[in-house]
């Protein structure tokens, strides 16, 4: 009787696994690496545009079948005010790729994703740390964020700055993901 | 609402063992390492916490409890940066059953339910958390005290979804006092 209760037990925790139930998913680290350095600057370039394929990334590529979900986003980077008042950046998404010229039109067709980073005035330098990122982003942002990296992987990531003037240099910036992946 | 059915079940858990015979209720602390498993972005740490063992019928034990968990920081190094997760702090209650085996030397598989509040900096999450592990508990005689050593796997669902679970592996020792016992043992 015990030898069955035994065999009941191990077929039920194979099955379980098998299935694709919740035990057997994972936490996995992704990592998407900026352009480094980029600068946005409010008189020339008051934008920067990130093209994200995640399917660049061989730890996505291997677990993209499994995914479950997002359970983490950050943004992290050394930020470098080479001019102007405090202020803050912010990142905005939209799905695919896209290619708007202003920051208006961005605001008005592409969906808050992270921010405001704040940044004190020239030459004030900003080392965003992981624990600090991921309070910045939004509920919206990382619906989308999801749904991306559940679909094709493929997203649009702008960031400009809210002050009236700025001129920030961004360095060794890196889009941080934490994906639930199963079998 | 999660919250309301994880007190249910473990009320209900409870209550199950108590209608029975020969009863007695202990209660207990514990401490040890935690384990995060299948975590990229989590490091070890610490927990400890307090069990009440009521035990109502041979075999079986009901085991309400308080877990607090201490998740250690992850580090990571990304171009030139060194960067640092702060690892995941878990407050929970919940309620174990034990099938106990044996007698003053006992072995018991266990299995049970709680809802564990997972917090770190950006997680502020409150979800539903299943136990299954093995102890040995000894128990010397005369004396109302029994040491527990125990290994246990937790899985703590994501926020929002049932597909997907944060998993802990544990190894805790513990002392319990045998508080109430009825009938009374003269």
């Amino acid at each position: 009787m015990r030898k069955y209760r035994l065999i009941l037990a191990v077929l039920g925790l194979v099955a379980l696994v098998v299935s694709g139930c919740f035990v057997a998913t994972g936490q996995v680290l992704v990592e998407f690496g900026l352009t480094s350095p980029f600068t946005i600057d409010s008189t020339t370039d008051p934008f920067a545009r990130i093209f994200v394929d995640l399917n660049t990334i061989p730890d996505y590529s291997k677990h993209k079948d499994s995914l479950k979900g997002l359970n983490d986003f950050a943004l992290i980077g050394k930020f470098t005010n080479l001019s102007g008042p405090a202020g803050a950046l912010e990142m905005w998404v939209t799905p695919g790729s896209t290619n708007y010229t202003t920051v208006a039109e961005v605001q008005a067709n592409a969906t808050k994703l992270w921010g405001p980073g704040t940044i004190g005035a020239a030459p004030d330098v900003h080392v965003v740390t992981w624990d600090e990122s991921s309070k910045l982003f939004t509920q919206a942002g990382k619906d989308i964020l999801i749904h991306e990296a559940k679909g094709d992987g493929d997203f649009t990531i702008y960031a400009f700055g809210t002050a009236g003037s700025y001129r920030v240099k961004v360095e060794d910036g890196f889009l941080i993901l934490v994906v639930s992946a199963g079998p | 609402m999660k919250r309301l059915s994880v007190w249910i079940a473990a009320l209900a858990l409870t209550c199950w063992a108590l209608p029975a015979g020969a009863a007695s209720v202990a209660v207990g602390v514990f401490g040890g390492a935690s384990v995060p498993v299948a975590q990229e972005d989590n490091g070890s740490g610490s927990e400890f916490g307090i069990r009440v063992p009521v035990s109502v019928i041979p075999l079986v034990t009901v085991e309400p409890y308080f877990v607090k968990a201490n998740g250690g920081d992850k580090s990571e190094d990304l171009g030139n940066l060194s960067i640092t997760r702060s690892g995941i702090d878990v407050t929970g209650y919940g309620a174990n059953v034990l099938f106990t085996f044996g007698g003053p030397m006992q072995f018991y598989p266990f299995a049970g339910i709680g809802s564990h509040k997972l917090e770190r900096p950006g997680l502020d999450a409150t979800t539903t958390a299943y136990n299954l592990g093995i102890g040995l508990g000894f128990k010397p005689p005369i004396v109302k005290l029994s040491i527990h050593v125990r290994g246990e796997l937790n899985a703590v669902l994501d926020e929002g979804t049932t597909e997907s679970s944060r998993k802990w592996a544990s190894i805790t020792a513990g002392v319990s006092y045998g508080l109430l016992s009825f009938p009374p043992v003269p």
